[in-house]
């Protein structure tokens, strides 16, 4: 019923988070998280270190089970999506794997096309895979073992394997963790473009507010609590942001005015 | 057998010579299959756990005759729900957890057998393996083990491949994760089970994760790694016996350092 409920009064809504807690080892990482991201939006999750971002994506997606509070997914809750994980697309901060695992980029991409024989080398997978690689503009890496990757190419591969089914809803935790800033630059203008061709809606955490002024239509500032939520210039206030990052807020502040 | 066969390969003209090579085609072709997740899972130490622990299996089996294979597998599966469970439920870490169980589960065979009179001969041949023993019942149930096993690690190898490479990856797309888990670690135990004639607890975790890491050396993909791997462990699982025949050693080390020395050789070549 409280699905049904939530779904009249946002028909836009492509994830709809209520009340969301999670509890670890006896510690709150989060509590009470309520927010709506409509279809086609931007929203970016703001706050410092150990504020709960990658806890709340992951609990989110369903990795983590919440003490309290729903998610809904596309009207579905997230523990029941069925054909619907098609529609979602993650990118983790750091993909946790072997450098040494010897699995080219072509391999770890053929893993997603759930239809695709892994051991039958056949033209239509590798022309999928060359569509979402040129989409990243990494075409040139199919080949390549996916331990010798650059930081930047590592993460465009991520990006390249969350949109090869052509989701709707891209998730990305802090996607330039590590990254250089030129390398900063182009991987969120290739996010904005993405998402601005292909209709995608974004949930993204940030570390950078020039980034969340540039690109969000919704901020979400997270420390524990969700302390504000709405258009950057609108809720990016000198309270807000201290309320956010304590006192480092001042130097926060100042990088980006 | 063809005469002409019979002058170039002596050996087979002995029907437990024939059984033996049978079922170390299979098991050679299994566990470098199966080693190739154990190594990319870093699961080494847990294959080697769940194979000991089939040691207490067999003494059960004995104590209250059921046939000791079948009992050794299900009690390997035992050893290998607990671990897993443990790990997913308390803070202690995976090693930890293994290591309690691999002791107290060995200690347990060990006092088991030992309450046992005139078990010793037959508890030798378990442990480091012997041709001469292999039935041929076991082999009908090797190669019938073996052909499930394989059939389900080839069908959901993308499958497998994607939770060993990112498990948050795979559990985004809907894979049940956790329940692929308990699935891997059946197989696992029924690869154990499969090769305690031939190759001996004491050994069969090395056919497992000595052929899968000597073609990592070397695989420059994923494909490749796993023919390698299938070529390294049927080579040295074949070449064992027919040397254990020869050098009148047991066929489990004698497997086992074969496929050693095929280590040795891709660590030289190794891709750098």
């Amino acid at each position: 019923m409280k699905a049904d409920n939530s779904e009249s009064l946002y028909p836009n809504a492509v994830l709809l988070v209520q009340d969301l807690s999670l509890v670890l080892g006896g510690q709150t990482l989060f509590e009470e998280v309520s927010f709506v991201v409509d279809e086609g939006e931007i929203a970016i999750i703001i706050g410092p270190n150990g504020a709960g971002k990658t806890m709340l994506i992951k609990t989110i997606l369903n990795l983590r089970q919440p003490a309290a509070g729903s998610v809904t997914i596309f009207g579905r809750d997230h523990r029941q999506l069925g054909d619907f994980h098609d529609r979602i697309g993650y990118m983790p901060q750091r993909l946790d794997f072997d450098r040494t695992f010897p699995i080219t980029v072509y391999e770890v991409l053929l893993l997603k096309l759930k239809d695709a024989g892994f051991w039958l080398r056949s033209a239509g997978p590798r022309e999928k895979i060359l569509t979402a690689l040129a989409k990243v503009r990494g075409e040139n890496l199919i080949d390549r073992r996916v331990g010798q990757l650059s930081g930047g190419e590592l993460q465009r591969i991520l990006l390249a394997y969350a949109l090869l089914t052509e989701p709707e809803l891209l998730v990305l935790d802090e996607p330039v963790a590590g990254v250089d800033v030129t390398g900063e630059e182009t991987f969120y203008e290739l996010i904005h473009n993405l998402q601005k061709n292909e209709q995608l809606t974004v949930l993204m955490v940030s570390h950078d507010l020039d980034v969340v002024y540039r690109y969000a239509d919704q901020v979400l500032c997270l420390n524990r609590r969700l302390l504000c939520r709405g258009a950057p210039r609108q809720v990016l206030r000198e309270d807000t942001l201290e309320q956010t990052y304590g006192s480092y807020a001042g130097a926060y502040h100042h990088n980006h005015h | 057998m063809p005469d002409s066969v019979v002058q170039l390969l002596p050996f087979l003209e002995y029907p437990f010579m024939q059984r033996a090579l049978l079922v170390g085609l299979a098991i050679g072709f299994l566990c470098a299959t199966i080693g190739v997740y154990v190594t990319l899972r870093s699961m080494a130490f847990f294959s080697d756990a769940i194979a000991h622990a089939a040691l207490a299996g067999i003494a059960l089996g004995v104590i209250f005759g059921i046939a000791p294979v079948p009992a050794a597998v299900l009690f390997t599966l035992v050893i290998a729900v607990g671990i897993t469970y443990l790990t997913f439920h308390t803070e202690l870490s995976s090693d930890t957890v293994i290591g309690v169980f691999f002791s107290g589960s060995l200690a347990l065979g060990v006092l088991l057998i030992g309450m046992q009179e005139g078990y010793q001969t037959d508890l030798l041949s378990y442990l480091f393996g012997d041709i001469l023993a292999v039935t041929r019942l076991d082999v009908l149930l090797a190669l019938g083990l073996a052909a499930l096993v394989m059939t389900v690690l080839f069908m959901r190898s993308g499958l497998l491949v994607k939770i060993a490479f990112n498990r948050d990856l795979a559990a985004v797309e809907g894979v049940r994760v956790v329940t692929w888990d308990y699935i891997f670690m059946t197989l696992l135990a029924l690869t154990v089970a499969v090769s305690l004639k031939t190759v001996g607890i004491i050994l069969v975790s090395a056919l497992i994760i000595v052929p899968a890491a000597a073609a990592r050396n070397v695989a420059p993909n994923f494909r490749v790694l796993m023919l390698l791997s299938i070529l390294v462990g049927v080579v040295s699982a074949v070449s064992g016996l027919i040397g254990s025949y020869y050098l009148n050693t047991p066929s489990g080390p004698t497997i086992v350092l074969v496929s050693i020395g095929l280590f040795v050789l891709s660590f030289a070549a190794r891709r750098r």
